[in-house]
């Protein structure tokens, strides 16, 4: 079937995708663009403050941003002003896998060793917050965007069976979708991640917790979806398609399906950020992904402790990228919604 | 009163469904709370088989449910096998304090989203209409984990309010009038984050829906008749528009419950959400099947209190009129 | 089987119809008669109007014949085949010879689709190639009196009248014998509704086609129907020529419907300058 993109973008559209696009990269780039292994410790530097970009020294002005080093005093750190790193970009350092695909060891930005850029400051073990955040954002993220698509599959097919067969079935699964609307899922997510096994890979969590929030959630797109296939169904253009011999499955695919699609790119922004908040939420609880494995969630829940979140606010930086994430993904879904609406 | 019925027969039913569920999932669960126990060489294979037998853990699962509702119609709901005691009470004395938290938090979030939604309709396109608009919209988009933190670290770090559990530690000692003040002051905080969550959600539909009620045919004719704006909100487009509203009481229950246990967790406020999250770490599988009923239960009340309102508020409902066609 | 059809040149000939729908679910269920046992028949080449108040049964009716839907009891004969006997797959052949025609074809298109794409649907359903749909469309676009240099666009670019152009386009498609035309008039206003009338007449002409038009507008009748049969409440309650009909009523139902009809039939030749 010929594609063709009919819509007109709005420009409000087209710059939230572009933003969202940029983020998504940065996460995807996070071994490039991070300058340090997420796991990587400096015990002498546990909940080192961010570093300080400087461009003034004592005599002169320099066009090129410099670090000095923490050193560790009795109530926290110091800069050392004896000595000064320059930072550089594209310098060598730790070695990543480059998209997964080939080893590297270059990055965006650094400093000599033993100086530390630690721009959003260290966690207890010292390790780079803004490292891991991005790292950490590659597992959230991803684990938003994998459930929202188990959700939104399972979702159409249930829709598109209830509301296209209609009669018992429709009403069987539409009963299941009230009980499924009807559960505070939070309590439901918690209950089934009790009966996984606690203590796995975490490639293997990943996929079970993925899974779990995305099964759990297909009610409301199957709701949407089925309205949607029940109006369109009766459409005339439907029935005449029926009339010159259509098969359920042609009607399905070339008329009944594209007309879903708009709820359901509306759903999708608007699950992601949503099951993102529940990777975190259930990582934060200490049932997601587990260390060393950095993820937005299980960072944060060292904030559970409520002097280390009152003394190092940077390691509220999970929650602030987690922030910027939700609202680009509502803006989004916002725009989608009232432009769906206003067809 | 047949409506009721229906609506009571129909909670009864996803009750049990939820059940159902819960023990499939079981089913699946390739662990239980003895694995933990398996690897401690001291306790031997024969120990735990036997402490298996005694909980029932191998019969197969239609037995297990079977005598799980049983004692859920005993009113046990199952035994814990980490607190050795039935579930039930266990599970009633921490949902006291959750039900505390939540009605406290659902009366202050109606309380402030109705006027405030009203509000914003009446004065559509104002300064307070635009400021409601863009609050809320951030408040929806901002996950309830991120505002929560937020306002915990706000308030830990400048002493606003205590923080952590539901009393202070000399609370013994107070009199019975600063027991209450003491309980009040550690509620503020859960309460606070859960009136901002909840409260986004409510007061644009409130303001969407007066806003259908006013765009009316008949409305538009009684503002032409020169009815004034007062009587006009409170006569004629209130109690429409409650209908919207009050479905929505029902729904905004499930998210006022599931984050009530992420604020429980994060404030540490000893309700239903530790105590299930526990059972989740020692896999003390009635505790948490416990745990989701009881918050499925305090869902379907709010919705049977939701459809009562509705019954009394709609005359089409009364008749049996919405159910026809 | 039942009887062998009796006048050799009927084309289509319906007898004892019936068709009931079921609403409601679990609870409560309610039986709508919506036909119950209509007969008649349709000479090659003619046109039979079938009209009634809406809810008279008339669309069931025609939905039923142009093999939308199943019917409960009853014969649809097209030469020596009862169709409403055939199973869902033995049906396939006969759809190319049974058409529809929709009341509204604004809905009766995909508004995604471009023109070309929603007059070649029938043959894409029927898995011929690109090239035969390709030159198939442009003579059934042509033939409709439309242009082929703009069937690239999107259907929701054409005008109404175009829109109806375009159906009939693709009814016209699978070269049929019978086109259905369930209230295709209707909603036109009634330059386009003459200059609609006219196509559909001279297709008429030029294929030999035989017509059952649905509607109940008594001005587009009298003008395209051979013969009249008036429904009510699922039945046939009077049929005759269209002479017959419009200047000797009997049935209350037929005087209600066509009372106004000389006065409209006027209104119509007058606009179209009807020859015929």
């Amino acid at each position: 079937m010929q594609v063709r993109v009919r819509c007109k973008m709005s420009g409000k559209i087209t710059w939230l995708i572009i933003l969202l696009v940029g983020l998504h990269l940065l996460l995807l780039l996070a071994g490039f663009v991070a300058p340090y292994d997420p796991a990587a410790q400096n015990r002498e530097l546990p909940y080192a403050p961010p570093t300080r970009l400087h461009l003034w020294d004592s005599s002169r002005f320099h066009l090129r941003p410099f670090v000095y080093p923490w050193s560790p005093v009795d109530d926290g750190y110091r800069e050392d002003r004896s000595q000064a790193y320059p930072v550089h970009a594209f310098v060598r350092g730790d070695s990543y896998r480059f998209l997964g695909l080939f080893e590297s060891n270059l990055h965006l930005f650094g400093v000599e060793n033993p100086g530390k850029c630690l721009l959003l400051g260290a966690d207890a073990f010292g390790r780079d917050e803004f490292s891991r955040v991005l790292y950490g954002g590659q597992i959230s993220v991803a684990a938003g965007i994998v459930a929202t698509a188990v959700t939104l599959f399972v979702g159409s097919v249930i829709g598109v069976v209830a509301g296209y067969y209609g009669g018992w079935i429709d009403e069987t699964l539409m009963g299941t979708t009230e009980l499924f609307l009807s559960l505070p899922w939070l309590y439901f997510l918690l209950g089934v991640r009790a009966f996984l096994p606690l203590h796995v890979s975490a490639v293997r969590t990943f996929f079970l917790l993925t899974c779990v929030i995305g099964l759990i959630g297909w009610a409301r797109p199957a709701r949407l979806v089925r309205g949607v296939v029940l109006s369109s169904r009766t459409r005339n253009y439907v029935s005449a398609a029926r009339g010159f011999g259509g098969a359920d499955f042609y009607l399905l695919r070339r008329h009944i399906a594209p007309e879903t699609f708009g709820v359901l790119l509306t759903q999708a922004a608007m699950l992601v950020p949503r099951y993102i908040a529940a990777e975190v939420a259930l990582s934060f609880f200490g049932l997601g992904v587990n260390e060393p494995t950095a993820s937005w969630g299980n960072m944060l829940s060292a904030l559970q402790q409520y002097s280390v979140l009152i003394s190092y606010g940077w390691l509220l930086a999970p929650a602030a990228a987690l922030f910027v994430t939700s609202v680009i993904y509502y803006l989004l879904a916002d725009a989608l919604h009232s432009r769906l609406e206003s067809r | 009163m047949s409506y009721l019925v229906r609506r009571l027969v129909r909670g009864i039913l996803l009750l049990a469904g939820v059940s159902v569920l819960c023990f499939l999932f079981t089913e699946m669960a390739p662990g239980s709370f003895f694995d933990e126990m398996r690897v401690n060489p001291q306790i031997s294979p024969e120990t735990i088989a036997g402490l298996r037998a005694q909980h029932g853990l191998d019969q197969p699962l239609v037995v297990r449910y079977g005598r799980w509702v049983k004692s859920a119609l005993h009113a046990d709901l199952g035994y814990s096998i980490a607190y050795n005691t039935p579930v039930a009470p266990l599970l009633w004395s921490r949902a006291k304090n959750t039900l505390l938290l939540t009605l406290t938090a659902m009366v202050l979030t109606w309380g402030i989203s109705l006027p405030l939604g009203l509000w914003a309709a009446a004065k559509r396109g104002g300064v307070l209409d635009r400021a409601i608009t863009v609050i809320s919209s951030l408040l929806i988009a901002v996950p309830e984990i991120v505002i929560a933190l937020a306002l915990l670290a706000t308030a830990a770090r400048w002493r606003l309010t205590p923080v952590g559990g539901m009393v202070s530690s000399n609370f013994e000692e107070l009199s019975g009038w600063e027991q209450f003040r003491d309980v009040v002051a550690h509620l503020t905080l859960p309460v606070v984050i859960l009136v901002l969550c909840e409260s986004a959600v409510i007061v644009r539909h409130v303001r969407a829906s007066v806003l259908e009620v006013l765009g009316a045919s008949y409305v538009q004719t009684a503002r032409g008749l020169g009815i004034s704006r007062g009587r006009l909100l409170f006569r004629h487009v209130l109690p429409v528009a409650a209908n919207p509203a009050i479905s929505l009481f029902g729904f905004s229950l499930a998210g006022l419950i599931s984050g009530s246990m992420l604020v429980e967790v994060i404030c540490g406020w000893p309700g239903l959400g530790p105590l299930v999250l526990d059972a989740t770490f020692s896999r003390d599988l009635y505790v948490v099947i416990g745990g989701i009923m009881f918050s499925a239960l305090f869902m379907l009340g709010g919705n049977m209190v939701a459809d009562i309102m509705l019954m009394v508020s709609d005359p089409r409902i009364r008749t049996g009129a919405a159910d026809a066609g | 089987m039942s009887r062998e059809p009796e006048s050799q040149n009927a084309f289509l000939r319906v007898s004892g119809l019936a068709k009931r729908y079921v609403r409601g679910g679990l609870w409560r269920e309610r039986v709508v008669e919506a036909v119950r046992g209509v007969d008649f028949e349709i000479a090659a080449g003619r046109t039979l109007a079938l009209v009634g108040e809406s809810g008279s049964g008339k669309s069931t009716v025609a939905r039923c014949v142009a093999l939308l839907e199943k019917s409960d009891a009853g014969q649809i004969w097209i030469g020596d085949t009862d169709i409403a006997s055939l199973s869902l797959s033995a049906l396939l052949p006969w759809r190319t010879q049974v058409q529809m025609v929709f009341q509204d074809a604004v809905t009766s298109m995909n508004p995604r689709f471009t023109a070309a794409e929603a007059v070649e649907e029938p043959l894409l359903i029927m898995g011929k190639d690109e090239a035969l749909r390709r030159e198939t469309v442009r003579s059934s676009v042509n033939e409709v009196g439309l242009s082929v240099d703009g069937i690239e666009r999107s259907v929701m670019q054409f005008s109404g009248g175009q829109r109806q152009r375009l159906a009939i386009a693709r009814a016209l498609t699978v070269r049929p014998k019978l086109l259905v035309l369930d209230e295709a008039l209707t909603g036109l206003d009634l330059s386009t509704q003459g200059q609609i009338a006219n196509l559909l007449l001279d297709l008429q002409a030029a294929h030999s086609l035989t017509y059952l038009l649905i509607s109940h507008d008594p001005a587009v009748v009298g003008r395209m129907a051979d013969v009249i049969a008036v429904m009510a409440g699922g039945r046939i309650v009077e049929m005759g020529s269209t002479a017959e009909m419009m200047t000797a009523p009997k049935h209350e139902e037929t005087i209600r419907l066509l009372r106004s009809a000389r006065a409209a039939q006027t209104n119509l030749a007058a606009i179209t300058g009807a020859s015929l």
